[in-house]
Protein backbone atom coordinates (compact mmCIF):
# COMPACT_ATOMS: atom_id res chain seq x y z
CA UNK A 1 0.00 0.00 0.00
CA UNK A 2 1.56 3.75 -0.77
CA UNK A 3 2.69 5.64 1.92
CA UNK A 4 0.58 8.08 3.48
CA UNK A 5 2.61 12.01 3.28
CA UNK A 6 -0.39 12.91 6.22
CA UNK A 7 -2.30 11.33 8.35
CA UNK A 8 -5.01 12.26 10.80
CA UNK A 9 -6.13 9.31 13.68
CA UNK A 10 -9.25 10.18 15.73
CA UNK A 11 -8.04 13.96 15.78
CA UNK A 12 -10.16 16.12 17.79
CA UNK A 13 -10.14 19.74 18.54
CA UNK A 14 -12.38 21.80 21.06
CA UNK A 15 -12.20 25.45 22.16
CA UNK A 16 -12.54 26.53 25.86
CA UNK A 17 -13.91 29.78 26.93
CA UNK A 18 -13.49 30.02 30.80
CA UNK A 19 -16.03 27.59 31.39
CA UNK A 20 -17.57 26.70 27.91
CA UNK A 21 -16.61 24.23 25.91
CA UNK A 22 -16.86 24.64 21.70
CA UNK A 23 -16.58 21.31 20.35
CA UNK A 24 -15.32 22.04 16.78
CA UNK A 25 -14.79 18.31 15.46
CA UNK A 26 -14.17 14.87 16.38
CA UNK A 27 -12.75 11.68 15.30
CA UNK A 28 -11.34 12.61 11.83
CA UNK A 29 -9.18 10.48 9.88
CA UNK A 30 -7.99 11.08 6.80
CA UNK A 31 -4.67 9.32 5.20
CA UNK A 32 -3.46 11.90 2.27
CA UNK A 33 -0.87 10.46 0.12
CA UNK A 34 2.22 11.57 -1.55
CA UNK A 35 0.57 14.12 -4.87
CA UNK A 36 -2.94 14.04 -3.77
CA UNK A 37 -4.95 16.82 -4.05
CA UNK A 38 -7.54 16.78 -1.08
CA UNK A 39 -10.19 19.49 -0.82
CA UNK A 40 -12.41 20.30 2.03
CA UNK A 41 -16.15 21.74 1.37
CA UNK A 42 -17.92 22.38 4.86
CA UNK A 43 -20.39 24.62 6.42
CA UNK A 44 -19.35 28.04 7.88
CA UNK A 45 -17.42 27.90 11.31
CA UNK A 46 -17.35 24.18 10.85
CA UNK A 47 -13.34 23.93 11.60
CA UNK A 48 -12.12 23.63 8.20
CA UNK A 49 -9.51 26.83 9.20
CA UNK A 50 -8.91 24.97 12.43
CA UNK A 51 -7.87 21.98 10.53
CA UNK A 52 -5.67 23.36 8.41
CA UNK A 53 -3.92 24.82 12.07
CA UNK A 54 -3.78 21.70 13.22
CA UNK A 55 -2.02 20.15 9.85
CA UNK A 56 0.57 23.21 9.61
CA UNK A 57 1.24 22.60 13.41
CA UNK A 58 0.26 25.75 14.34
CA UNK A 59 -2.67 24.17 16.85
CA UNK A 60 -2.41 20.85 18.42
CA UNK A 61 -5.50 18.81 18.47
CA UNK A 62 -6.89 18.45 21.89
CA UNK A 63 -7.12 14.34 21.33
CA UNK A 64 -5.96 11.83 18.74
CA UNK A 65 -2.96 12.68 16.72
CA UNK A 66 -1.28 13.89 13.41
CA UNK A 67 1.37 11.88 11.20
CA UNK A 68 3.29 14.20 8.60
CA UNK A 69 6.12 12.00 7.80
CA UNK A 70 6.51 9.00 10.53
CA UNK A 71 6.26 12.46 13.04
CA UNK A 72 4.06 13.34 14.93
CA UNK A 73 3.37 17.22 14.27
CA UNK A 74 4.44 19.16 17.15
CA UNK A 75 5.14 22.50 15.29
CA UNK A 76 5.01 24.18 12.12
CA UNK A 77 8.48 23.86 9.99
CA UNK A 78 8.75 24.84 6.19
CA UNK A 79 8.23 21.66 4.94
CA UNK A 80 4.94 22.11 5.10
CA UNK A 81 3.40 25.29 4.00
CA UNK A 82 0.46 26.93 5.36
CA UNK A 83 -1.26 29.59 3.08
CA UNK A 84 -3.41 31.87 4.99
CA UNK A 85 -6.42 33.12 4.26
CA UNK A 86 -5.59 36.87 4.87
CA UNK A 87 -1.93 35.98 2.68
CA UNK A 88 0.31 37.75 4.99
CA UNK A 89 2.37 39.07 2.14
CA UNK A 90 4.95 41.58 4.11
CA UNK A 91 3.51 45.35 3.02
CA UNK A 92 7.58 46.14 3.33
CA UNK A 93 9.16 43.92 0.50
CA UNK A 94 8.43 43.74 -2.84
CA UNK A 95 7.37 40.60 -4.93
CA UNK A 96 10.62 39.64 -5.69
CA UNK A 97 11.41 40.00 -1.96
CA UNK A 98 8.33 38.04 -0.61
CA UNK A 99 9.05 35.61 -2.89
CA UNK A 100 12.54 35.12 -1.68
CA UNK A 101 12.31 35.51 1.69
CA UNK A 102 11.86 31.29 2.31
CA UNK A 103 14.93 31.26 1.10
CA UNK A 104 17.05 33.44 3.19
CA UNK A 105 17.01 30.38 5.96
CA UNK A 106 18.54 27.89 3.29
CA UNK A 107 22.22 26.87 2.61
CA UNK A 108 21.62 28.12 -0.79
CA UNK A 109 24.29 29.77 -2.99
CA UNK A 110 22.84 32.94 -4.51
CA UNK A 111 22.79 31.39 -7.91
CA UNK A 112 20.34 28.67 -6.58
CA UNK A 113 18.47 30.90 -5.03
CA UNK A 114 18.34 33.63 -7.94
CA UNK A 115 16.78 30.31 -10.45
CA UNK A 116 14.41 29.50 -7.74
CA UNK A 117 12.88 32.82 -7.36
CA UNK A 118 12.83 32.87 -11.21
CA UNK A 119 11.45 29.44 -11.23
CA UNK A 120 8.39 30.86 -9.12
CA UNK A 121 7.87 33.66 -10.74
CA UNK A 122 7.11 32.38 -14.08
CA UNK A 123 4.88 29.52 -12.44
CA UNK A 124 2.07 31.91 -11.46
CA UNK A 125 2.72 34.57 -14.50
CA UNK A 126 4.75 37.48 -12.44
CA UNK A 127 6.96 38.44 -14.89
CA UNK A 128 7.27 42.31 -14.52
CA UNK A 129 5.92 42.44 -11.32
CA UNK A 130 9.07 41.92 -9.38
CA UNK A 131 9.79 45.01 -8.52
CA UNK A 132 6.26 46.40 -7.16
CA UNK A 133 4.87 46.68 -3.99
CA UNK A 134 2.06 44.29 -2.15
CA UNK A 135 -0.12 47.67 -1.93
CA UNK A 136 0.62 48.62 -5.64
CA UNK A 137 -0.90 45.04 -6.82
CA UNK A 138 -4.35 43.31 -7.88
CA UNK A 139 -6.06 41.25 -5.48
CA UNK A 140 -4.96 38.28 -8.36
CA UNK A 141 -1.02 39.56 -8.28
CA UNK A 142 -1.31 39.51 -4.32
CA UNK A 143 -2.48 36.12 -4.57
CA UNK A 144 -0.26 34.93 -7.37
CA UNK A 145 2.70 36.10 -5.15
CA UNK A 146 1.79 34.31 -1.99
CA UNK A 147 1.21 31.14 -3.92
CA UNK A 148 4.65 31.50 -5.48
CA UNK A 149 6.47 32.22 -1.82
CA UNK A 150 4.83 29.09 -0.60
CA UNK A 151 5.94 26.97 -3.13
CA UNK A 152 9.62 28.55 -3.66
CA UNK A 153 11.26 26.61 -1.66
CA UNK A 154 9.19 23.11 -1.99
CA UNK A 155 7.63 22.43 0.56
CA UNK A 156 6.19 18.59 0.18
CA UNK A 157 2.61 19.57 1.44
CA UNK A 158 0.93 22.88 0.74
CA UNK A 159 -2.01 23.53 3.10
CA UNK A 160 -4.63 26.64 1.32
CA UNK A 161 -7.16 28.27 3.09
CA UNK A 162 -9.95 29.49 0.47
CA UNK A 163 -7.09 30.72 -1.41
CA UNK A 164 -9.31 32.36 -4.20
CA UNK A 165 -12.57 33.20 -2.36
CA UNK A 166 -11.81 36.99 -2.72
CA UNK A 167 -10.94 37.10 -6.31
CA UNK A 168 -13.09 37.46 -9.19
CA UNK A 169 -14.47 34.71 -11.46
CA UNK A 170 -12.52 35.17 -14.42
CA UNK A 171 -9.17 35.80 -12.02
CA UNK A 172 -10.08 33.06 -9.74
CA UNK A 173 -10.42 30.21 -12.53
CA UNK A 174 -7.11 31.13 -13.84
CA UNK A 175 -5.46 30.57 -10.32
CA UNK A 176 -7.48 27.29 -10.61
CA UNK A 177 -5.36 26.41 -13.90
CA UNK A 178 -2.34 27.66 -12.48
CA UNK A 179 -2.30 25.78 -9.47
CA UNK A 180 -3.56 23.18 -11.55
CA UNK A 181 -0.07 22.74 -13.36
CA UNK A 182 1.69 23.22 -10.54
CA UNK A 183 -0.08 20.86 -8.63
CA UNK A 184 0.93 18.03 -11.72
CA UNK A 185 4.17 19.30 -12.29
CA UNK A 186 5.82 18.92 -8.86
CA UNK A 187 3.47 16.38 -7.92
CA UNK A 188 2.75 18.31 -4.78
CA UNK A 189 0.39 17.22 -2.02
CA UNK A 190 -2.27 20.33 -1.69
CA UNK A 191 -4.94 20.43 0.90
CA UNK A 192 -7.51 22.89 0.12
CA UNK A 193 -10.13 24.91 1.95
CA UNK A 194 -13.04 26.24 -0.53
CA UNK A 195 -16.62 27.11 -0.69
CA UNK A 196 -16.70 26.89 -4.37
CA UNK A 197 -17.40 23.68 -5.21
CA UNK A 198 -16.26 23.56 -9.31
CA UNK A 199 -12.88 24.79 -7.68
CA UNK A 200 -12.67 21.37 -5.56
CA UNK A 201 -13.67 19.36 -8.18
CA UNK A 202 -11.53 20.87 -10.94
CA UNK A 203 -8.77 20.49 -8.39
CA UNK A 204 -9.04 17.46 -6.95
CA UNK A 205 -8.50 13.76 -6.24
CA UNK A 206 -10.60 13.54 -3.19
CA UNK A 207 -13.11 16.08 -1.63
CA UNK A 208 -14.09 15.90 2.15
CA UNK A 209 -17.35 17.13 3.30
CA UNK A 210 -17.76 17.80 6.59
CA UNK A 211 -21.03 18.24 8.44
CA UNK A 212 -22.37 21.18 10.84
CA UNK A 213 -20.55 21.75 13.88
CA UNK A 214 -19.28 19.73 16.16
CA UNK A 215 -18.07 18.14 13.14
CA UNK A 216 -16.80 14.65 11.50
CA UNK A 217 -16.00 14.06 8.21
CA UNK A 218 -19.68 13.27 6.42
CA UNK A 219 -18.72 11.95 3.21
CA UNK A 220 -15.42 11.44 0.96
CA UNK A 221 -15.96 11.67 -2.84
CA UNK A 222 -13.39 10.24 -5.01
CA UNK A 223 -12.59 12.40 -8.40
CA UNK A 224 -12.60 10.30 -10.90
CA UNK A 225 -10.81 12.91 -13.57
CA UNK A 226 -7.58 12.02 -14.96
CA UNK A 227 -5.07 14.49 -14.88
CA UNK A 228 -3.75 17.00 -16.51
CA UNK A 229 -7.65 18.70 -16.76
CA UNK A 230 -8.75 20.70 -19.51
CA UNK A 231 -10.57 23.74 -18.18
CA UNK A 232 -13.49 23.36 -19.97
CA UNK A 233 -14.31 19.81 -18.12
CA UNK A 234 -15.92 22.30 -16.29
CA UNK A 235 -18.94 22.25 -18.59
CA UNK A 236 -19.27 18.48 -19.13
CA UNK A 237 -22.06 16.51 -17.90
CA UNK A 238 -20.14 14.19 -15.71
CA UNK A 239 -18.45 17.24 -13.79
CA UNK A 240 -22.26 18.90 -13.43
CA UNK A 241 -23.55 15.41 -12.15
CA UNK A 242 -20.89 15.36 -9.19
CA UNK A 243 -21.26 18.96 -8.50
CA UNK A 244 -24.68 18.53 -8.27
CA UNK A 245 -24.47 15.66 -5.62
CA UNK A 246 -21.83 17.17 -3.92
CA UNK A 247 -23.76 20.59 -3.67
CA UNK A 248 -27.07 18.22 -2.17
CA UNK A 249 -24.51 16.51 0.61
CA UNK A 250 -23.34 20.54 1.90
CA UNK A 251 -26.98 21.76 1.91
CA UNK A 252 -28.69 19.33 4.11
CA UNK A 253 -25.74 20.55 6.50
CA UNK A 254 -25.81 24.26 5.94
CA UNK A 255 -29.41 24.31 6.99
CA UNK A 256 -28.63 22.69 10.05
CA UNK B 1 4.04 83.12 -16.80
CA UNK B 2 6.07 80.84 -16.06
CA UNK B 3 6.28 82.71 -12.29
CA UNK B 4 2.56 82.97 -11.74
CA UNK B 5 1.70 79.79 -12.79
CA UNK B 6 5.11 78.31 -10.11
CA UNK B 7 3.74 76.60 -6.68
CA UNK B 8 6.34 79.35 -5.08
CA UNK B 9 3.83 82.45 -6.19
CA UNK B 10 1.35 82.19 -3.57
CA UNK B 11 3.37 82.05 -0.82
CA UNK B 12 5.70 84.51 -2.00
CA UNK B 13 2.55 87.12 -2.28
CA UNK B 14 1.56 86.43 1.39
CA UNK B 15 5.02 86.76 2.48
CA UNK B 16 5.44 90.32 0.68
CA UNK B 17 2.18 91.24 2.11
CA UNK B 18 3.21 89.83 5.53
CA UNK B 19 6.47 92.40 5.19
CA UNK B 20 4.15 95.10 4.05
CA UNK B 21 1.30 95.04 7.15
CA UNK B 22 4.46 94.75 9.03
CA UNK B 23 6.51 98.14 7.77
CA UNK B 24 3.44 99.41 8.41
CA UNK B 25 2.65 98.21 12.43
CA UNK B 26 6.01 99.82 12.70
CA UNK B 27 5.07 103.28 11.33
CA UNK B 28 1.37 103.21 13.54
CA UNK B 29 3.87 102.31 16.41
CA UNK B 30 5.81 105.47 18.01
CA UNK B 31 8.09 103.06 20.75
CA UNK B 32 10.55 102.00 17.66
CA UNK B 33 12.87 99.55 19.97
CA UNK B 34 9.35 97.76 20.62
CA UNK B 35 9.22 96.45 17.38
CA UNK B 36 11.88 96.38 14.86
CA UNK B 37 11.70 97.38 11.08
CA UNK B 38 11.83 94.67 8.86
CA UNK B 39 14.96 96.48 7.48
CA UNK B 40 16.68 96.82 10.85
CA UNK B 41 15.85 93.26 10.79
CA UNK B 42 17.55 92.73 7.09
CA UNK B 43 20.72 95.30 8.88
CA UNK B 44 21.03 93.23 11.74
CA UNK B 45 21.28 90.06 9.81
CA UNK B 46 24.13 91.22 7.79
CA UNK B 47 25.98 92.49 10.74
CA UNK B 48 25.57 88.88 12.31
CA UNK B 49 26.50 86.97 9.16
CA UNK B 50 29.23 89.33 8.50
CA UNK B 51 31.07 89.10 11.36
CA UNK B 52 30.09 85.45 11.78
CA UNK B 53 28.36 85.51 15.44
CA UNK B 54 25.39 83.73 13.63
CA UNK B 55 27.12 80.95 11.84
CA UNK B 56 28.47 80.32 15.39
CA UNK B 57 25.06 80.22 16.68
CA UNK B 58 24.04 78.06 14.33
CA UNK B 59 26.67 75.48 14.41
CA UNK B 60 26.13 74.99 18.12
CA UNK B 61 22.47 74.45 18.37
CA UNK B 62 22.51 72.34 15.21
CA UNK B 63 25.40 70.39 16.79
CA UNK B 64 23.79 70.31 20.05
CA UNK B 65 20.32 69.44 18.74
CA UNK B 66 21.35 66.49 16.24
CA UNK B 67 24.01 64.73 18.53
CA UNK B 68 20.67 64.98 21.24
CA UNK B 69 18.53 63.71 19.15
CA UNK B 70 20.47 61.06 17.48
CA UNK B 71 21.69 59.59 20.82
CA UNK B 72 18.17 59.73 22.65
CA UNK B 73 16.21 58.50 19.70
CA UNK B 74 18.77 55.67 18.73
CA UNK B 75 18.63 54.65 22.65
CA UNK B 76 14.40 54.88 22.54
CA UNK B 77 14.27 52.77 19.42
CA UNK B 78 16.90 50.24 20.92
CA UNK B 79 14.87 50.27 24.45
CA UNK B 80 11.57 49.90 22.21
CA UNK B 81 12.53 46.97 20.24
CA UNK B 82 14.19 45.25 23.32
CA UNK B 83 11.19 46.17 25.45
CA UNK B 84 8.23 45.00 22.66
CA UNK B 85 10.40 41.37 22.52
CA UNK B 86 10.70 41.04 25.91
CA UNK B 87 7.37 42.00 27.12
CA UNK B 88 7.55 40.57 30.42
CA UNK B 89 10.64 42.83 31.22
CA UNK B 90 8.65 45.25 29.89
CA UNK B 91 6.21 45.11 32.50
CA UNK B 92 8.37 46.44 34.73
CA UNK B 93 10.01 49.11 33.30
CA UNK B 94 6.95 50.38 31.16
CA UNK B 95 4.98 51.77 33.97
CA UNK B 96 8.18 52.99 35.34
CA UNK B 97 8.70 55.00 32.06
CA UNK B 98 5.76 56.26 31.96
CA UNK B 99 5.50 57.73 35.24
CA UNK B 100 8.44 59.64 34.00
CA UNK B 101 7.21 60.48 30.80
CA UNK B 102 4.75 63.38 31.65
CA UNK B 103 6.97 65.48 33.31
CA UNK B 104 8.20 68.07 30.51
CA UNK B 105 12.08 67.88 29.64
CA UNK B 106 12.27 71.68 30.31
CA UNK B 107 11.40 70.87 34.00
CA UNK B 108 14.41 68.99 34.23
CA UNK B 109 16.28 71.73 33.40
CA UNK B 110 16.97 73.04 37.02
CA UNK B 111 18.44 69.68 37.48
CA UNK B 112 20.16 69.42 34.16
CA UNK B 113 21.84 72.67 34.92
CA UNK B 114 22.75 71.26 38.92
CA UNK B 115 24.23 67.76 37.19
CA UNK B 116 25.92 69.32 34.03
CA UNK B 117 26.45 72.53 34.34
CA UNK B 118 25.64 75.28 31.94
CA UNK B 119 26.47 74.55 28.56
CA UNK B 120 26.95 71.34 25.86
CA UNK B 121 25.91 68.52 28.32
CA UNK B 122 22.91 70.23 29.92
CA UNK B 123 21.53 70.76 26.69
CA UNK B 124 22.55 67.53 25.56
CA UNK B 125 20.68 65.98 28.35
CA UNK B 126 17.69 67.61 28.37
CA UNK B 127 17.27 66.46 24.25
CA UNK B 128 17.85 63.19 24.69
CA UNK B 129 15.39 63.06 27.26
CA UNK B 130 12.68 64.89 24.83
CA UNK B 131 13.78 62.89 21.95
CA UNK B 132 13.96 59.53 23.89
CA UNK B 133 10.00 58.92 24.49
CA UNK B 134 8.23 59.29 21.11
CA UNK B 135 10.69 57.33 19.18
CA UNK B 136 10.30 54.55 22.40
CA UNK B 137 7.14 54.11 22.71
CA UNK B 138 5.93 54.57 18.41
CA UNK B 139 8.73 51.84 18.29
CA UNK B 140 7.06 49.98 20.62
CA UNK B 141 3.98 50.22 19.83
CA UNK B 142 4.58 49.44 16.04
CA UNK B 143 6.55 46.18 16.67
CA UNK B 144 3.44 45.15 18.97
CA UNK B 145 0.85 45.93 16.37
CA UNK B 146 2.80 43.82 13.58
CA UNK B 147 0.11 41.40 12.74
CA UNK B 148 0.07 37.85 13.96
CA UNK B 149 -0.08 36.20 10.65
CA UNK B 150 3.20 37.75 9.81
CA UNK B 151 4.96 36.18 12.39
CA UNK B 152 2.96 32.57 11.63
CA UNK B 153 4.22 33.10 8.34
CA UNK B 154 7.78 33.73 9.09
CA UNK B 155 7.56 30.13 12.02
CA UNK B 156 6.80 28.40 9.14
CA UNK B 157 9.65 29.23 6.75
CA UNK B 158 11.70 28.35 9.99
CA UNK B 159 12.93 32.31 10.98
CA UNK B 160 14.87 32.59 13.83
CA UNK B 161 14.69 35.36 16.26
CA UNK B 162 17.33 36.93 14.39
CA UNK B 163 15.77 37.07 10.84
CA UNK B 164 12.53 37.90 12.48
CA UNK B 165 14.19 40.82 14.29
CA UNK B 166 15.59 41.83 10.69
CA UNK B 167 13.21 41.06 8.14
CA UNK B 168 9.69 41.14 10.07
CA UNK B 169 9.77 43.51 13.31
CA UNK B 170 12.17 45.98 12.37
CA UNK B 171 10.82 46.75 8.91
CA UNK B 172 7.33 46.22 9.90
CA UNK B 173 7.44 48.82 12.48
CA UNK B 174 9.36 51.21 10.45
CA UNK B 175 6.56 53.50 9.68
CA UNK B 176 5.77 53.83 13.21
CA UNK B 177 9.37 54.46 14.18
CA UNK B 178 9.32 57.21 11.58
CA UNK B 179 6.42 58.82 13.17
CA UNK B 180 8.38 58.85 16.27
CA UNK B 181 11.17 60.39 15.14
CA UNK B 182 9.13 63.03 13.45
CA UNK B 183 7.73 63.84 16.78
CA UNK B 184 10.93 63.72 18.51
CA UNK B 185 12.91 66.39 15.73
CA UNK B 186 10.37 68.59 16.82
CA UNK B 187 10.38 68.20 20.12
CA UNK B 188 14.49 67.99 20.25
CA UNK B 189 14.82 71.38 18.07
CA UNK B 190 12.29 73.51 20.84
CA UNK B 191 14.33 71.92 23.77
CA UNK B 192 17.69 72.67 22.17
CA UNK B 193 16.37 76.59 22.08
CA UNK B 194 14.63 76.76 25.51
CA UNK B 195 17.40 75.11 27.24
CA UNK B 196 19.91 77.27 25.73
CA UNK B 197 17.19 80.31 26.95
CA UNK B 198 18.52 79.50 30.26
CA UNK B 199 20.98 77.01 30.44
CA UNK B 200 23.89 77.78 28.11
CA UNK B 201 26.39 80.90 26.96
CA UNK B 202 25.80 79.89 23.02
CA UNK B 203 23.78 78.91 20.70
CA UNK B 204 20.76 80.62 19.04
CA UNK B 205 18.67 80.40 22.58
CA UNK B 206 21.58 81.95 23.93
CA UNK B 207 21.74 84.67 21.54
CA UNK B 208 17.96 85.94 21.56
CA UNK B 209 17.78 86.01 25.26
CA UNK B 210 21.23 88.10 25.51
CA UNK B 211 19.35 90.97 23.21
CA UNK B 212 16.55 90.52 24.97
CA UNK B 213 19.14 92.01 27.83
CA UNK B 214 20.86 94.21 25.77
CA UNK B 215 16.77 95.82 24.70
CA UNK B 216 18.14 95.07 20.52
CA UNK B 217 14.91 93.45 19.26
CA UNK B 218 16.41 93.45 15.53
CA UNK B 219 18.84 90.77 16.63
CA UNK B 220 15.90 89.16 18.36
CA UNK B 221 13.87 88.94 15.13
CA UNK B 222 17.01 87.56 13.59
CA UNK B 223 17.42 84.79 15.76
CA UNK B 224 13.77 84.20 16.06
CA UNK B 225 13.32 83.52 12.03
CA UNK B 226 16.40 81.60 11.49
CA UNK B 227 14.88 79.19 14.63
CA UNK B 228 12.07 79.05 12.60
CA UNK B 229 14.12 78.44 9.03
CA UNK B 230 16.14 75.44 10.47
CA UNK B 231 12.97 74.05 12.37
CA UNK B 232 11.36 73.80 9.23
CA UNK B 233 14.61 72.16 7.13
CA UNK B 234 14.77 69.74 10.05
CA UNK B 235 11.22 68.67 9.22
CA UNK B 236 11.94 68.87 5.70
CA UNK B 237 15.06 66.60 6.26
CA UNK B 238 12.73 63.99 8.01
CA UNK B 239 10.54 63.67 5.66
CA UNK B 240 13.13 63.03 2.35
CA UNK B 241 14.47 60.60 4.93
CA UNK B 242 11.34 58.90 5.37
CA UNK B 243 9.99 58.88 1.73
CA UNK B 244 13.28 57.20 0.83
CA UNK B 245 13.43 54.49 3.42
CA UNK B 246 9.71 53.83 3.89
CA UNK B 247 8.76 53.63 0.15
CA UNK B 248 6.23 50.78 0.58
CA UNK B 249 3.95 53.21 2.74
CA UNK B 250 4.66 56.61 -0.38
CA UNK B 251 3.58 54.60 -3.44
CA UNK B 252 0.77 53.47 -1.15
CA UNK B 253 -0.39 56.95 -1.34
CA UNK B 254 0.35 57.92 -4.62
CA UNK B 255 -0.55 54.53 -6.87
CA UNK B 256 -3.33 54.83 -9.23
CA UNK B 257 -6.01 52.17 -8.36
N1 LIG C 1 -8.24 30.35 18.24
C1 LIG C 1 -9.53 30.12 18.52
N2 LIG C 1 -9.99 30.19 19.79
C2 LIG C 1 -11.28 29.95 20.06
N3 LIG C 1 -12.20 29.59 19.16
C3 LIG C 1 -11.83 29.50 17.89
C4 LIG C 1 -10.47 29.75 17.49
N4 LIG C 1 -10.37 29.57 16.15
C5 LIG C 1 -11.61 29.23 15.73
N5 LIG C 1 -12.48 29.18 16.76
C6 LIG C 1 -13.90 28.79 16.66
O1 LIG C 1 -13.94 27.48 16.14
C7 LIG C 1 -14.98 27.36 15.19
C8 LIG C 1 -14.40 26.90 13.86
O2 LIG C 1 -13.66 27.96 13.30
P1 LIG C 1 -12.89 27.84 11.92
O3 LIG C 1 -11.93 26.73 11.97
O4 LIG C 1 -12.34 29.18 11.61
O5 LIG C 1 -14.08 27.49 10.94
P2 LIG C 1 -14.18 27.60 9.34
O6 LIG C 1 -12.82 27.91 8.81
O7 LIG C 1 -14.68 26.26 8.91
O8 LIG C 1 -15.17 28.66 9.03
C9 LIG C 1 -15.66 28.70 15.12
O9 LIG C 1 -16.82 28.66 15.89
C10 LIG C 1 -14.65 29.67 15.70
O10 LIG C 1 -15.31 30.71 16.36
MG1 LIG D 1 -12.04 29.53 7.71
Amino acid sequence: MQQALIELKNVEKKYEYGKEILPVFKGINLRIMQGECISILGPNGCGKTTLLNLMGGFAKPTQGSLVFEHEEILNPDSRKILLFQELGLFDWKTVQQNIAFPLIFQGLTDQEKQQRIEDAIHLVNLQGFEKLYPSQLSGGMKQRTAIARAVVNNPLLLLLDEPFSALDQQTREFLQEELHEIQRQQNKTIVLVTHDIEEALYLSDRIIVLSARPSRIKKIFPIPFSKPRDPALRHTPAFSQLKKEIWCCLREEMKR
Amino acid sequence: MVFTTSKFFKPFLSIVVALAIWQLLVLLIPQSNILPSPLGVLNAFGITLSDGTLFLDIATSIKRVLLGFILGSFLGLLAGMFFALHKKLGEYVIPLLELIRPIPPIAWIPLAILWFGIGDFSALFLVMLGAFFPVFSNTYDGIRNIKNVHLHIARNFGAEKKHMIIHVFFPGALPSIFTGLRISMGISWMIVITAELVGASSGLGYMIQLHRILLQTDYIVVGMMVIGIIGFLMYKMMFFLEQRIVKWRIQDATSTH
